[in-house]
């Protein structure tokens, strides 16, 4: 139908040949490129069509959002990433109004539309993550310890993804997955790399089989090897999604359970010095995006501002900070197409997994020189 | 100067991201006057080929296609003396 579409609109034939895209320049970036990029542009818009055309799909993310929320906070379910959860669900749907062409495209400007709008609420308010006292008052051999092991793991998913031919947003997308905070890097670099629904939806799907299997091979082989804070340590430097970090960390280190977990929201401070380097790296352009900037910003205000002390503002950091995520990704996964997601997660899979080892056997080795 | 083709080539490769190759490059292909790779390299276009693309994309994403390609194109065509089609400006 849609190509159909397209033939219908075509009101010339006339091809043109201009000069070459090696011919031409890029002109020079304004700070406005520099912090905005190619992001959406408003200028011209008639907002009422924009209701029109996509309340629908937005609201449907919204609700799957909210029900992907409301899942798994189950007692049961409080493993699973609330974020994964919200892409399968999105992917479900997508199974179904997919078989229609007038349904899928009835939802999809409000499925775009919820990414656009929904993905830098969430980063932003994900900033309250962004322990900077914790930054600056971790022992520096930890800290080193953490830097080598994350770097290490993005550089070693880059070049594994690259041996197994696989796409190079893929690669990035899994390497910061891998390497930082499972999940919500896939989330963050997802709108930076402009990964394709399908990549950000196996990219998220395949962090979640590696945690499974990560969680497995730290809790029954590797903790045999190591005192309840060194454990703690490496399920904090080594394991992805919060959740799983937890469960790592409730059995063999439940006493330190709070250094393991500060260990793992230190990789999120990462986040912002890779950001900008990938999007260097792609664009080959300086492209630091405004809700980075942000996200630094409500960062720093709630680790030294009075707000994190205010119990309601905390509550409703996370709460509207996680639906935004959920929502978002939901709204990625109605764009997926799951039979094919499916195909493409086991080369991904092998190579996070072989990261993963490649991570246990650095961090064994760099152990000795930790001072906890 | 920017060309055609470059815009082309940006606004296919931003719907790749947002809507998906195989949907994107579709759209892109059925469009007479417009020659693309499987990348979503354009190496041929015009004015009314680009004018067709945009409506194509229009035609399954609505406004918000049209918010995305705008602002993809921004940092390519500031400055530039482009002649874009009505629905790019």
């Amino acid at each position: 139908m849609a190509k159909k579409k397209a033939k219908k609109t075509v009101k010339s034939k006339i091809s043109v040949k201009t000069a070459s895209p090696s011919q031409s320049s890029i002109p020079k970036a304004s700070l406005r490129d520099v912090f905005f990029g190619d992001q959406i542009s408003f200028s011209g818009m008639n907002f009422l069509e924009l209701i029109k055309d996509s309340w629908l799909g937005f609201v449907i993310a919204l609700i799957l959002g909210w029900g992907a929320t409301k899942i798994a906070a189950l007692p049961s379910l409080k493993w699973l990433d609330v974020l994964v959860l919200a892409i399968v669900l999105g992917m479900v749907v997508r199974l179904i109004i997919g078989r229609f062409d007038t349904a899928l495209y009835k939802v999809l400007p409000g499925v775009l539309l919820a990414q656009i709008v929904l993905i830098p609420i969430g980063i932003i308010l994900y900033g309250k993550n962004l322990n900077l006292k914790l930054v600056v008052s971790t022992h520096p051999t930890i800290l080193i310890q953490l830097i080598v092991i994350t770097a290490l793991t993005y550089v070693i998913v880059y070049w594994l993804a690259k041996m197994f031919k696989l796409d190079e947003k893929m690669a990035y997308l899994l390497g910061f997955g891998s390497a930082v905070c499972g999940a919500s890097a896939i989330a963050i670099t997802s709108p930076v790399v402009e990964g394709e629904p399908d990549d950000t939806s196996a990219a998220l799907v395949t962090n979640t089989i590696l945690v499974i299997i990560s969680l497995l091979i730290l809790s029954k082989v590797v903790v045999a090897w190591l005192n309840p804070m060194e454990y703690a340590n490496a399920a904090g430097a080594l394991l992805q999604q919060t959740g799983f970090v937890k469960t790592a960390l409730a059995g063999a280190a439940k006493n330190v359970a709070a250094f393991g977990m500060a260990i793992k929201s230190l990789r999120v401070a990462l986040l912002v010095i890779a950001i900008p380097a990938v999007s260097y790296i792609l664009r080959k352009r300086i492209f630091i995006p405004w809700y980075l900037l942000a996200f630094i910003g409500f960062g720093t205000w709630y680790t030294y501002g009075t707000i994190s002390a205010n119990a309601a503002v905390v509550a409703a950091v996370g709460k509207y900070g996680t639906l935004s995520f959920a929502s978002a990704l939901a709204a990625v996964g109605m764009n997926a197409d799951i039979t094919k997601v499916i195909k493409k997660i086991w080369a991904p899979l092998a190579v996070t997994v072989i990261a993963f080892v490649i991570g246990i056997a650095v961090f064994m080795l760099t152990n000795m020189f930790v001072a906890y | 100067m920017t060309s055609y083709e470059e815009v082309s080539s940006v606004i296919v490769k931003k719907q790749i991201s947002v809507i998906g190759s195989e949907k994107a490059l579709a759209i892109a292909k059925s469009v007479k006057g417009l020659a693309i790779d499987s990348s979503g390299n354009v190496t041929s276009a015009s004015k009314a080929a680009l004018n067709s693309l945009v409506d194509g994309y229009v035609n399954i994403a609505g406004s918000v296609a049209k918010m995305i390609m705008k602002g993809a194109i921004a940092p390519l065509v500031r400055g530039s003396n482009i002649d874009l089609p009505e629905s790019l400006k």
